[in-house]
């Protein structure tokens, strides 16, 4: 695909200050008070203090499997959204589930499939 | 506190800082150039390049010291005003960035590549950007835009 589509060059305003150095990103930010995080670096590895790793496991609170989205937050809404949409379209048509990626031809699948079914009676 | 003075995008600066100062802190913290970015703070991503005598160089990686008296080239001095360098329009026009952090690194990076090798391969390009790191886009159309913005460079 040419032009236009996902993955395609746009020209976008914001690109100017990022060219040119005049972006702003949280670094830049500086509050009165502001406490910051450096890495300190240890001249010799002996220096390194002992520490004591653990996890605590806290479930998540929003939903009825109590679990979490971890990652690239946004791939982790998206996806279900777009998939819950095309089943809620097909709906009618008795579609029940779709797997992605849901691609043009899997989506036409599922609408054929289901009208073979409806034929079958 | 040592004074330490550079030239800087053509104008003389100079600041009494701690010995300690990196390069990077001088340019961010005292001449306010924050275009130059501090991604790891390790020498490992890039977003820190800048032009020291023409050369590229991690500016997190040498203290303000050691470039006393040195001819400086940031990101915010490529622009001519408002008309962006060649190899800035070529990153806008081939979509080479998109959170545009790593972006003043890879500009800087790349415009030594093409004053070392004025007609870079797409292999040339991907080698010589092993020392910068960009999280969002993947390196396809940074290549991209350099391989344009060397050829828009040769005229």
């Amino acid at each position: 695909m040419t032009g236009t589509g996902i993955g395609a060059s746009i020209k976008r305003v914001e690109d100017q200050r990022f060219l040119t150095g005049n972006g702003h990103y949280t670094d830049d930010i500086n509050r009165p008070g502001q406490g910051y995080a450096w890495i300190l670096r240890s001249p010799r590895a002996d220096d390194l203090p002992n520490f004591l790793v653990t996890t605590q496991s806290v479930m998540g609170a929003s939903n009825p499997l109590e679990v979490k989205g971890v990652g690239e937050v946004g791939a982790i809404g998206s996806p279900p959204a777009v998939v819950n949409a095309i089943l809620d379209a097909l709906a009618p048509l008795g579609v029940e589930d779709i797997s992605m990626p849901a691609t043009p031809n899997k989506v036409w699948q599922a609408i054929h499939d289901s009208s073979v079914r409806q034929a079958a009676g | 506190m040592p004074t330490v003075s550079m030239t800087v995008n053509g104008k003389s600066v100079s600041a009494d800082v701690e010995s300690r100062t990196l390069l990077v802190q001088y340019l961010r913290e005292h001449l306010g150039l924050t275009g130059t970015h501090v991604g790891c703070d390790t020498s490992q991503c890039g977003a820190c390049v800048v032009h020291v005598n023409g050369e590229s160089l991690k500016s997190c990686t040498v203290l303000a010291a050691q470039v006393e008296g040195a001819d400086l080239t940031t990101i915010e001095g490529l622009a001519n005003g408002d008309e962006l360098h060649p190899m800035q329009e070529a990153f806008r026009e081939n979509h080479g960035l998109q959170c545009g952090f790593c972006t003043p690194g890879m500009v800087m990076s790349a415009l030594d590549l093409v004053q070392k090798n004025s007609d870079p391969s797409e292999q040339d390009v991907r080698e010589w950007l092993e020392g910068n790191l960009c999280r969002c886009t993947g390196y396809h159309n940074i290549v991209k835009s350099i391989l344009a913005g060397a050829q828009a460079l040769k005229g």
